[in-house]
């Protein structure tokens, strides 16, 4: 899926990779590379997404009706599929950040307190 | 799950493949560019980024391919995949491909021949639009035991005033016509209809029109509308004929349409239709109760059959006035609907859906047949199909492939099955003597086409599940270390296959002791003694034109002529004519009062079938005397007036009296002197309810015969009867010549031997019998292939196995008992459990059983030796192979 710079992905990390891509996404329309990079700049190069797990995801969510793309010219007047979130996907991102901001901190407590 | 985009994109991905693979190659391509851009921009040479673009990204197929699994592409494209390897194999391995296809083709053929007939009797009979809005109303009278007959003038007007439920609604009786245009004269079969009959079937002519509501008027009714099949026999297709008067019954009638070909109700050989015509006079509510119509209508769109029935219940209750209310009542009386095809097919009904529950385990048995050969099959390609899963195939796609396989295999099972299906139906109009499909045609409509469609994929589906299944439950571990010796193959395939051969084993003996019993119940019927001597006699019907025969006195002295000439023929023993004859399917019956014995209140009063006959009707029939006197030449106009009853009759009325002497009558002044009474006969059917899907009447009632001579008017046509010493074939030119030496223009139809007419009666069961037959032999011998197919596998990989046994002293009468026996063991099981199953299900139908238990021993004692022999055939070749093993070559066969 989606690599720690250090350690395996655990299955706390796993559908993460979703939610980030909405959230990226959030900020409006862009091509594959560009999420990957946005995701890995903001995490300040701790989370690198491979492209065998983006892709992937990007078309599942796509089908699911989360994403929908289109084919534009990128900044170096290439062509690149774009995409962007549909309403769904708004919604959902909205429901996934919340328990997402839930989990992370009970788990906050749960290691503090530990 | 969003299932539109899913199958959107699944269609998207087989129709447009191309585009969606060029689109993702793309995108990944242009991800491995933008990468490239970002590294040259830090200061790489633009070919070194490049390529460590490329180093980085790594494969892309890999990429791509997941990006596939997770549109869900994949399957689908494993099932096209599986359709073209599966087409390969087909040609690659021509025996199982023939078998297999074969089989299924037999399988589905039987269903679609079956379902094509149930589409054409009563889901989509033949001319009618929308079919499930057209009923039937009927009349029963459950006191009296009526439950099924015509109704009247009255009853119907009920039906046509009620336009919130019925959209039409139409009057119709039977009438011959006598067309004396021709070369010689022509009995046309005519249905007098009013004006609306071809709007309740949504029926359009040909050409010209249908009668307008101002010729359904008395003495305005000289238009015709003519049936296809006549106007293409009598007038060459001729288009012309549009306009042309004819001659029918000596009056002139235009002929103002034709109808398409497949319009013929409410008979399937129906000639022609004239205006009934009714004077208002008719719609008297004196004739509440006097029913001798056929009444059809067609309900509101939107009006559901249960809706108007629940109607017909309320319009029941509107009684005209308190008198027909207190008979209503007493006999309980009502009118009710019927489905259209349930009145015309009722009969067809019961054994048709035999026939399908027969075709359906036939099938059963094909898939089951398919799926041990697959099995098999499949035993042999485990170590292929391990490595591809070794080597990361996903089970998904396995079992898409192998759906895929097994698709191939339905298509042309499913094609061949339909050109069998086809040969079947011709060979079945063909063999099926004239009665019980005159007029059929079975079409090859969408609706058969998308069922028979629909019994492929679901004979892929259960035939293809089980070899799928199997193989998803085996990991690869275990299948290489199988396949690794060429040992026995796995157990529990071939438990498993064993199992669906004692299962078709099974089915097969419950359709075979299925179709003894039911021949043995056939033969009981037909051995049923009607009342009368149905040897050497011959019947056949006319109808005397009103213009020509104007008085009683012209159609008695016609009726006594012609059987006094028959009489005089040589080879005539006797001859006789009445109203109705027996196993025409046609009856009759009224209420009557006997002299003395007034209806007390609540009662509906007596009621019987009724007959109009000269005195040699009984004596030509043999209908034995019991007491008193026949008719005789002296019962004439002006003498006294009397009557011959049955002993049911008798029976019924005057129980431990005597009723020679008692008079009935029908609320008139005269009164009829009961002088004989005769034996009972059956008159629609040899056994069970007397009833007919046709206008008849039930019960087996009481019968009283009223002579003609006596009656003004009831001399107007009916059957004539003629009892011949040579055999009834002798006597058909006798009546024609009798009836042509006093009137030449006279046609006489309808004539058939009195036997011939008992068996057409059984027309419907014996169909099935025959039918059954067939396909339990279908079934009994696709079992018996599977068990073949088993056995021989199971000789073949046990090959090793007999050498070793031989070389170690065992004889081949050994191995042969060896072989033997496992078959027999297959072949016990079946049949034990096809005797527990056969019984169940027979005792759920034992009412279509005359007088044969639904455990009948015969039947299943048979069937399970017959099953015990054709497995022991299926397993004596095989067994016989095994028997010839080499010790020498089978220890080095390896």
């Amino acid at each position: 899926m989606m690599s720690l710079n250090r350690e395996r992905s655990s299955d706390l990390i796993q559908g993460t990779l979703d939610m980030l891509i909405l959230k990226t996404l959030a900020r409006g329309r862009a091509h594959g590379y560009a999420i990957a990079e946005s995701i890995h700049q903001r995490s300040e190069d701790v989370l690198r997404v491979e492209e065998s797990a983006l892709y992937p995801a990007l078309h599942r969510l796509e089908l699911h009706g989360l994403l929908a793309s289109e084919w534009g010219a990128s900044e170096n007047k290439r062509r690149a599929k774009y995409y962007k979130l549909t309403a769904r996907g708004r919604k959902f991102l909205g429901a996934e950040s919340a328990h997402w901001n839930r989990m992370t901190a009970a788990i906050a407590r749960v290691m503090e307190t530990a | 799950m969003n299932f539109r985009s899913r199958i959107q994109s699944w269609t998207k991905a087989l129709l447009r493949r191309s585009r969606v693979e060029r689109e993702m190659d793309a995108e990944l391509r242009s991800h491995i560019v933008a990468y490239a851009e970002d590294l040259a921009r830090g200061g790489m040479p633009e070919e070194e980024a490049m390529r460590r673009a490329r180093i980085e990204f790594g494969s892309l197929e890999r990429v791509k391919e997941e990006c596939r699994e997770a549109r869900g592409v994949h399957f689908v494209e494993g099932l096209w995949q599986g359709l073209r390897f599966g087409l390969r194999m087909v040609r690659k391995s021509p025996g199982f491909t023939a078998v297999a296809v074969l089989t299924l083709a037999l399988g589905i053929g039987a269903n679609t021949a079956v379902f094509s007939i149930v589409n054409a009797l009563f889901l989509h009979p033949a001319g009618v639009t929308h079919p499930r809005q057209v009923v039937v109303e009927r009349a029963r009278y459950l006191k009296i035991g009526l439950y099924n007959i015509p109704v009247s003038v009255p009853d119907f007007a009920k039906v046509r005033d009620s336009r919130r439920f019925f959209a039409s609604a139409a009057l119709e009786q039977d009438a011959n016509f006598n067309y004396t245009g021709g070369d010689y004269p022509v009995d046309f079969g005519g249905s007098r209809v009013s004006w609306e009959w071809f709007d309740v079937f949504g029926a359009k002519p040909i050409l010209g029109r249908v009668f307008t509501p101002a010729e359904d008027q008395p003495n305005a009714n000289h238009e015709v509308v003519l049936s296809y099949g006549a106007w293409e026999r009598w007038f060459g297709s001729n288009p012309n004929a549009i306009g042309r008067t004819i001659q029918l019954n000596g009056q002139p009638y235009r002929i103002i349409g034709v109808m398409g070909p497949d319009f013929h109700w409410p008979h399937p050989n129906t000639d022609l239709w004239t205006p009934l015509a009714l004077p208002p006079t008719q719609y008297s509510v004196q004739n509440t109760f006097n029913e001798s119509y056929l009444a059809v209508a067609r309900l509101q769109p939107g009006v559901t059959f249960a809706q108007a029935s629940a109607y017909m219940a309320v319009l029941s209750k509107r009684y005209a006035n308190a008198a027909i209310q207190r008979f209503a009542e007493a006999s309980q009386w009502s009118i009710f609907l019927m489905p259209f095809a349930d009145h015309v097919f009722g009969d067809l009904r019961t054994p048709i859906m035999i026939l399908a529950g027969a075709v359906a385990f036939v099938l059963l048995i094909a898939c089951a047949n398919i799926a041990g050969l697959l099995l098999a099959k499949a035993a042999g390609r485990s170590k292929e199909l391990a490595v591809r899963a070794a080597l990361g195939a996903s089970r998904k796609r396995l079992i898409a492939q192998a759906l895929g396989e097994n698709a191939s295999l339905g298509i042309l099972g499913v094609l061949a099955g339909l050109l069998l299906s086809q040969l079947g139906l011709h060979a079945l109009l063909f063999a099926e003597p004239k009665g019980l499909a005159t007029g059929m045609t079975f079409p090859l409509d969408g609706y058969v086409l998308g069922f028979t469609a629909l019994a492929g994929i679901l004979a892929v589906l259960v035939f293809g599940s089980v070899p799928a299944w199997h193989m998803s439950r085996m990991g690869p571990y275990h299948a290489l270390r199988e396949s690794g010796r060429s040992s026995t193959s796995s157990r529990g395939r071939q438990n498993f296959r064993a199992w669906l051969v004692a299962g078709e084993l099974a089915l097969g003996l419950v359709l075979l002791a299925g179709t003894g019993a039911l021949l043995k119940s056939l033969a009981r019927i037909a051995d049923v003694n009607p009342g009368f001597d149905p040897h050497g006699v011959m019947t056949a019907a006319l109808s005397l034109p009103k213009q020509q025969y104007d008085t009683p006195a012209k159609q008695n002295s016609f009726f006594r002529t012609v059987l006094d000439r028959l009489r005089e023929t040589p080879g005539i023993a006797d001859a006789g004519a009445g109203n109705l004859i027996p196993f025409v399917g046609t009856n009759s019956s009224a209420s009557f009062e006997i002299q003395g014995k007034p209806t007390p209140p609540g009662s509906p009063g007596p009621h019987g079938d009724k007959r109009f006959v000269t005195p040699g009707y009984f004596t030509s029939f043999g209908i034995p005397l019991l007491k008193g006197r026949l008719f005789t030449d002296d019962d004439r106009k002006g003498s006294q007036l009397v009557t011959v009853i049955d002993d049911n009759l008798a029976r019924q009325y005057w129980p431990n009296q005597n009723p020679i002497g008692q008079k009935i009558g029908n609320g008139g002044k005269t009164w009829a002197t009961v002088v004989g009474i005769v034996g009972h006969i059956r008159f629609t059917t040899l056994a069970g309810e007397e009833s007919s899907s046709v206008m008849s009447q039930s019960g087996s009632k009481g019968v009283y015969y009223l002579c003609i001579y006596q009656m003004p008017g009831t001399a107007t046509g009916g059957y004539l009867i003629a009892k011949s010493s040579g055999g009834a074939a002798s006597a058909e030119s006798a009546i024609r010549q009798a009836v042509r030496s006093v009137d030449p223009n006279l046609p006489v139809s309808d004539m058939m031997p009195m036997e011939t007419r008992i068996a057409a009666s059984l027309g419907p069961q014996r169909f099935a019998a025959n039918l059954l037959a067939v396909f339990a032999g279908l079934a009994i011998l696709l079992a018996a292939v599977g068990l073949y197919g088993l056995i021989s596998y199971s000789v073949a990989q046990r090959t090793n196995e007999f050498g070793i046994r031989m070389a170690l002293g065992a004889r081949p009468k050994d191995v042969l008992r060896l072989v033997l026996l496992q078959g027999a063991r297959l072949a016990v099981i079946g049949a034990g459990a096809g005797v527990v199953a056969g019984i169940i299900l027979m005792r759920a139908m034992h009412s279509l059983l005359y007088r044969v238990s639904y455990a009948d021993p015969l039947s299943f004692i048979g069937a399970a030796v017959l099953l015990m022999l054709i497995a022991l055939l299926a397993c004596y070749v095989p067994a016989r192979r095994a028997m010839r093993v080499d010790p020498m070559v089978a220890l080095r066969y390896e």
